[in-house]
């Protein structure tokens, strides 16, 4: 196992035991975790519109792992962990993410499913400005849950996304990060080649905007059962990428299936076959 | 500090008159003269910050029998004004020509004095390209950085000379080579080579004791440039931040790029995650450059995506 696994591993752990702490806590990469109070005006709409009058509890049911200070803001690495396992009996169903003071506050909304194993996932966001980072899960029971960081980017003027290749735009890699063991928690990664044009970037030719162009949905199944369907906005990176989980319990395909703003389609596979 | 250095300056080389004048603006450093007719006004390094009025980056000036070229502008309008001055108390030649070789904020904003001066502003048409699509929001953050008193008069232009490619000037009355050696540390970044005094002022292409952001960089296409500056066989290099030295600057530089791309591709196949990789990158050998905490992270990142992106495009083992 490589260092950067076990250090991730290590944060899990830390993660673990600071869930019977206080609320008001520093959390690993992370500012102190959402209080009360920890909102901002665009939040507080924005709040109404999506979840009405509904209460969302600020305790450990999900956490948000952002680096303090992020050292590019154009692709902020953000992850979501749960504190509770995917179980038929109590699962999470549906995480919002949301940057408060980007133009497409909605970054990316998920429908879950039990399958997964462990609802935690890692993917990458566009911070413009300094702003909130905010994740809203809602359980099987119907509970909304809600973690927040307040993140920074370091200064410079970010490059624009990558635009070498247009013909491989969609190509998509399917990919363990872990070798799977059967019946086990495996991780796993989607990333799919695309610019995730924002439409707020000048053609440096033209002077002309680039028109939005960007990554919509993505839809996870493992052996052919549904993982996760993802909403998408243009508030996640260039080359969107997500990590997940799966629990293999015999040979099966991953199979991703993105969808992007001209309806163009793309799919991702990788035959899988677990360790005993 | 700037003071001592201010004065050990002026019993060195008896500039007394440009010295003073740049002297008298805290963080304006005075002219170095690196070979007959040749340069250099050093900047600060580091961050841009109150206390150095954002004069990190170097410029210098090639003084020939016709008149002068300036080379890269300062930060601000004020820092171009006194960067004037500094060539005027040096030399009686006429300004001929201001050079911008990098589309960094240190090198580009004060252009607004050499235009005012009526000095006309040379860019390759890529790093113009890349200034008129970004340098607004670059300014903006200078602003809050240094405060509206510190950048006032300070816009971005377009400059009044473009170039495609290599160029031999004339204006000072002995060629200088303007060398583009393609995408290498920007998409326009060029360097000014005085053969006749064998002194290069790099640009963007080659950083002193800094980390060089690689931000607008092809990282093969700067190895191959970086291979033909040592190719030209310099003997001063005026890099784009920190002391001007000799061809060891150019190695150096090539060195981290490569320790920097090699260390992201390792991380990638391995499944590093990006949150880990600021740290997970850390080249120890490289820590006590400048700008290392804030600079090396970010090129760590960048780094990590590209290498990302070679995966997608299948251009790395999986």
């Amino acid at each position: 196992m490589s260092p950067t696994r076990r250090g991730g591993l290590q944060a899990m752990a830390a993660l673990a035991l600071a869930a019977a702490a206080p609320a008001l806590r520093a959390a690993p990469g992370g500012l102190p975790s959402a209080a009360d109070g920890d909102s901002s005006p665009v939040w507080d709409g924005l709040r109404a519109r999506l979840f009405g009058e509904r209460p969302i509890a600020v305790q450990d049911a999900v956490r948000l792992v952002v680096p303090r200070r992020a050292a590019y803001g154009a692709s902020v690495p953000v992850k979501i962990v749960p504190a509770l396992a995917q179980t038929p009996e109590r699962w999470v169903k549906r995480l919002t993410l949301i940057v408060d003071l980007n133009p497409s506050p909605v970054a990316a909304v998920l429908e879950l499913t039990p399958a997964l194993g462990l609802a935690e996932f890692e993917t990458r966001l566009r911070v413009d400005q300094y702003s909130h980072v905010r994740v809203v899960a809602e359980l099987s029971d119907g509970t909304l849950h809600t973690d927040s960081r307040y993140v920074k980017t370091s200064g410079g003027c970010s490059a624009p996304p990558n635009r070498d290749a247009p013909e491989r735009i969609g190509s998509t890699l399917v990919r363990l990060l872990e070798p799977a063991r059967r019946g086990a928690l495996a991780a796993a990664e989607v990333a799919v080649l695309h610019p995730n044009d924002t439409g707020f970037e000048l053609n440096q030719r033209t002077l002309l905007y680039i028109p939005p162009h960007f990554v919509r949905s993505m839809s996870l199944r493992w052996a052919g059962a549904p993982l996760f369907d993802a909403e998408l906005d243009f508030s996640i990176s260039e080359n969107p990428s997500w990590r997940f989980h799966f629990v293999p319990q015999g040979a099966g395909e991953l199979r991703a299936e993105i969808v992007d703003t001209h309806d163009a389609r793309f799919v991702g596979r990788l035959a899988v076959e677990p360790a005993a | 500090m700037h003071r001592r250095r201010c004065h050990t300056l002026l019993v060195a080389l008896a500039l007394a008159p440009a010295a003073l004048a740049a002297c008298a603006s805290p963080g304006a450093a005075a002219p170095r003269a690196l070979a007959d007719g040749v340069f250099w006004v050093a900047g600060s390094g580091g961050a841009p910050a109150p206390a150095n009025g954002g004069r990190i980056g170097n410029s210098g000036f090639v003084v020939g029998p016709a008149g002068v070229v300036a080379v890269d502008t300062g930060t601000s309008y004020a820092h171009g004004r006194a960067l004037i001055a500094a060539i005027r108390a040096t030399t009686e030649r006429p300004l001929a020509l201001a050079l911008i070789t990098h589309v960094r904020p240190e090198a580009l904003f004060g252009a607004t004095a050499f235009r005012e001066a009526g000095v006309p502003v040379l860019m390759h048409a890529q790093a113009a390209r890349l200034m008129r699509s970004r340098c607004d929001g670059c300014l903006t953050q200078l602003r809050q950085a240094l405060g509206d008193a510190a950048m006032a008069g300070s816009a971005v232009i377009a400059p009044d000379r473009v170039v495609d490619g290599a160029a031999t000037l004339a204006e000072a009355g002995r060629p200088l080579e303007l060398i583009f050696p393609g995408h290498a540390s920007g998409p326009g970044d060029v360097a000014l080579w005085d053969p006749a005094r064998r002194v290069l002022f790099a640009g963007g292409l080659v950083e002193n004791g800094r980390v060089p952001a690689i931000d607008d960089a092809d990282l093969p296409g700067w190895q191959r440039a970086l291979a033909a500056l040592t190719a030209l066989q310099p003997k001063v290099v005026v890099p784009a931040h920190g002391a001007a030295a000799g061809p060891e600057a150019i190695t150096a530089t090539a060195a981290y790029l490569a320790a920097l791309d090699q260390r992201a591709r390792a991380l990638v196949a391995d499944g590093a995650s990006l949150i880990d990789v600021p740290e997970a990158a850390s080249l120890p050998a490289y820590a006590g450059w400048d700008e290392y905490d804030v600079i090396h992270r970010r090129n760590a990142s960048i780094a990590f995506l590209r290498a990302e992106r070679a995966l997608l495009l299948g251009e790395m083992p999986r």
